[in-house]
């Protein structure tokens, strides 16, 4: 108890709001992971072994943008 | 959001007071179909004991959940939320659910969360701060290998940031290590590609005056094929050619040697018919050899020297010999030449149809049996010449050819590695992006989660974290006046807090953790979780703490019960215990109309009555459990914890029966109710005289009690401190043998105490 909730979720929406100029692709992958039952903390639990995920997640993106 | 905002009073807080929970299929709380376990509050303070394992922490996990959609507990064991809060004995039909109703600026409300729905409470995001977990609070009392930021963190309930932070880290240490193993990949690439562009350059350069072109069409396959099959004709007739010349060679040598032979027989037959010659001198030689005497000749009658005749005899022999060994020679050489002459003529055969094949035309090639012409090995040798030449001329062709499909093959393994070359840079500028964006991410992500937790510890009042620490840890020795918690982000790879203390009375700032014990820690934790909620303005009015002596040592109890009072008198206040005395003391410091008392069992939550009696014992004597529980650790040998519940299990009986007696006990100190107190204040005499027929075994019974030195220490006031709560701390210890005399003892105490009912 008292740990703060969904504090990680709040300050991943703090920086896509406030930092919209810096914003990447990245923090879109990480709203990503957010879940209902889990918050964004537990989807995140193994991110360092999400790479080939993210790596995925972009070339489809900047496929995607490149088509268009 | 916007609705929670109009609700909001500047400097006020948010008037929200719980009046009644219903719990139904949530954690220990079976699921009863229109009847929920309902815990009634109206809106005062709630005080829950209850052993461990009977449902404190499923009380305040449903209402944890119901207010912040989170159980935080399910996280800490990794649990799947879903699983952690369902009760286990629920059907899938079942409903579960947790509702609370609570008066919010004089109006009643309420709030109910249901597994599955996405319902968010008003106050969601102020309430998580309004739980203080007292493991929270030794945790950053332990947890020394910690940096003070991220022990700070942690109290604060920050561990989300500070662990996605960590996780983080670790991403971009994977994305920097992927970028490298990119990088070298394409280098390596970049130096195949290299090197098989210097190996075409290379063979081109063989190719010397051939344009590549021409050469495609003249190096192609088919006429590789054609080529290669005339080479191998080529070479075929060349080893038959050899084969002609070898034996013409030979023959003539035949023909050398039979002449040389014919010669020598010529000579030899001029001297003599060899035959006639044969028979004399064989009729001769036999007859001297037989006869050694003969001194005359037998044909002339003229003397003759017989050795001599002898010796002319030998020697015609031996001539006549190597006449006949010559015409035999001469024979097997005519039978040679004759054999080389047919294989001759086969081999010219076979060269002629290789020739007319190879180039159209007849080849002649007379092979006569008398005459060996040396000119015919020279127009051979000079056929063979012109051949050969061909031959060296398709072989380069052919060679070339070869050196040509290595070219080919590396011109397209070129080709190739040029497109992997490109795919490589195309990946690496994803995987460069990927880094690049996470190095950013990171920078602005540290940052961000450094100021959050910045500002809430700059909005948290010193002043406060200092009044409620001075108040819990009231000491005469006390040496703080003020505690300095400062955070510094200006380096964000390494935020960090200083944490210090101004002495009282000298104005002198020292380090904190340097003059700090772990108990004041304890407390210092404590404060600052308290006076976060006091210095926010929109905090809720309530405060739920989880076992709140689990993390105080026992001398300040007392001064927390003290200072929760003080509390409660602004805030409502949920506090569970597992610490009976506790329980009991806190009820007496609290006027009895402002709180509910309750006790969980195994079974279900019961309300108890609260009474002004100063024992007031709403307890169901459960030492029974306690004695199993002893016996259970004195089996396995835990001695000290089995001596622990020893001692409950007597306090029990003992306070059952200062109950049954009504016996009044005149005290200073509340929180120091002891065995002793009990015995001081005549339990033994008010039990004689209580149930006087039997007051002679009463005597005894005590009296076996106090044989033991066990009994001894607690009748002598062993009181209740922290070394019982900490058993593994070291302090005085007992045999095994000892403590199983004891819990027996007891037993029998208990026994005839219930016999006294």
């Amino acid at each position: 108890m008292a740990k703060k909730s969904n504090i990680l979720q709040k300050v991943i929406e703090d920086i896509t709001k406030e930092e919209k100029n810096k914003i990447n692709l990245f923090v879109e992958y990480i709203m990503t992971l957010y879940d209902d039952n889990y918050g964004l903390n537990g989807n995140t639990n193994y991110l360092a072994n999400k790479y080939d995920d993210i790596l995925k997640f972009y070339e489809e993106r900047i496929g995607n943008e490149n088509e268009d | 959001m916007m609705i929670f905002l109009n609700f909001m009073k500047k400097g006020s807080g948010m008037k929200m007071r719980i009046k009644q929970v219903k719990i139904n299929g949530i954690r220990g709380f079976y699921y009863l179909e229109d009847s929920p376990h309902i815990i009634e509050l109206d809106g005062k303070h709630l005080f829950l004991y209850g052993e461990n394992g009977t449902g404190k922490s499923s009380f305040l996990d449903a209402i944890e959940w119901c207010l912040t959609g989170e159980v935080e507990e399910s996280k800490t064991r990794r649990v799947d939320k879903r699983e952690f809060l369902i009760n286990k004995f629920c059907d899938k039909k079942d409903a579960p659910f947790v509702e609370i109703i609570y008066v919010h600026n004089g109006q009643e409300e309420s709030f109910c969360r249901k597994v599955n729905s996405k319902t968010k409470f008003v106050f969601e995001d102020l309430a998580g701060d309004h739980f203080i977990d007292t493991k929270r609070i030794e945790n950053f009392v332990i947890d020394t290998k910690q940096s003070l930021w991220d022990r700070f963190s942690t109290l604060l309930g920050f561990e989300d940031l500070i662990e996605f932070d960590r996780r983080l880290r670790k991403l971009k240490n994977t994305a920097e290590k992927k970028y490298q193993e990119i990088t070298e990949k394409l280098r390596q690439q970049e130096k195949e590609l290299e090197g098989l562009e210097n190996r075409m350059a290379e063979l081109r350069g063989k190719f010397k005056d051939s344009v590549e072109e021409d050469l495609e069409i003249k190096l192609n396959e088919e006429e590789n094929r054609s080529r290669s099959e005339r080479f191998k004709k080529l070479q075929e007739f060349i080893i038959n050619l050899d084969g002609i010349i070898k034996e013409l060679e030979e023959k003539m040598n035949l023909d050398e040697k039979l002449k040389e032979y014919k010669s020598k027989l010529a000579n030899a037959q001029e001297m003599i018919t060899e035959v006639e010659i044969s028979e004399v001198v064989n009729t001769a030689y036999e007859y001297f050899k037989k006869t050694e005497e003969v001194t005359t000749c037998p044909v002339c009658g003229q003397p003759i020297e017989y050795y001599d005749v002898l010796r002319r005899l030998e020697n015609l022999k031996e001539n006549l010999s190597k006449i006949i060994n010559l015409k035999s020679e001469i024979r097997k050489i005519n039978n040679s030449i004759e054999q080389k002459q047919q294989s001759l003529l086969e081999t010219a055969e076979k060269v002629k149809n290789l020739y007319f094949h190879l180039y159209k035309k007849e080849l002649n090639i007379e092979i006569s049996k008398e005459e060996f012409d040396r000119n015919l090995i020279s127009d051979l040798e000079t056929i063979k010449e012109d051949v050969r030449r061909e031959s060296d001329a398709i072989n380069e062709i052919l060679r070339l050819s070869q050196e040509w499909g290595r070219y080919k093959e590396i011109k397209q393994n070129s080709e190739k590695s040029k497109i992997s070359k490109e795919t490589l840079e195309t990946r690496m500028k994803v995987v460069k992006k990927i880094y690049d964006d996470i190095c950013d991410f990171y920078e602005i992500y540290r940052r961000k989660y450094a100021e959050r937790i910045a500002k809430e510890l700059e909005n948290i009042s010193k002043n406060e974290v200092t009044l409620i620490y001075n108040k819990i840890n009231q000491s005469e020795n006390e040496v703080v006046d003020t505690f300095i918690i400062e955070p510094d982000i200006g380096n964000i790879e390494e935020p960090k807090i200083s944490f210090r203390a101004v002495i009282k009375g000298t104005q002198k700032v020292v380090d904190a953790l340097s003059i700090l014990s772990t108990g004041h820690l304890r407390c210092l934790g404590f404060a600052l979780l308290v006076a976060r909620i006091k210095s926010n303005p929109n905090s809720l009015n309530f405060i739920a703490i989880d076992d709140p002596i689990y993390s105080i040592d026992h001398e300040h109890r007392y001064n927390l019960i003290t200072y929760l009072r003080e509390l409660g008198s602004q805030y409502q206040l949920i506090i569970t215990t597992s610490d009976r005395v506790f329980y009991d003391i806190i009820k007496h410091q609290f006027n009895g109309n402002s709180f509910k008392p309750y006790n969980t069992s195994f079974g279900s939550i019961s309300n108890c009555q609260n009474t002004e009696v100063v024992l007031s014992i709403d307890i169901k004597p459960c030492y029974r459990s306690y004695i199993e529980k002893a016996e259970e650790y004195s089996y396995i040998n835990e001695i000290r914890a089995a001596s622990l519940y020893a001692r409950l299990a007597l306090e029990t009986v003992l306070f059952s029966l200062a109950e049954k007696v009504n016996l009044k006990i005149p005290y200073k100190r509340i929180h120091k109710i002891t065995i002793k107190d009990l015995m001081g204040a005549k339990l033994k005499e008010e039990l004689k005289n209580y149930f006087q027929d039997r007051s002679n075994e009463i005597e005894m019974e005590f009296q076996k009690l106090s044989h033991h030195r066990y009994f001894k220490s607690l009748l002598n006031g062993f009181p209740l401190d922290e070394k019982v709560h900490y058993p593994h701390e070291e302090r005085s210890s007992y045999t095994v043998k000892e403590v199983k005399e004891v819990i027996e003892t007891i037993k029998n105490f208990a026994q005839f105490v219930e016999s006294l009912a």
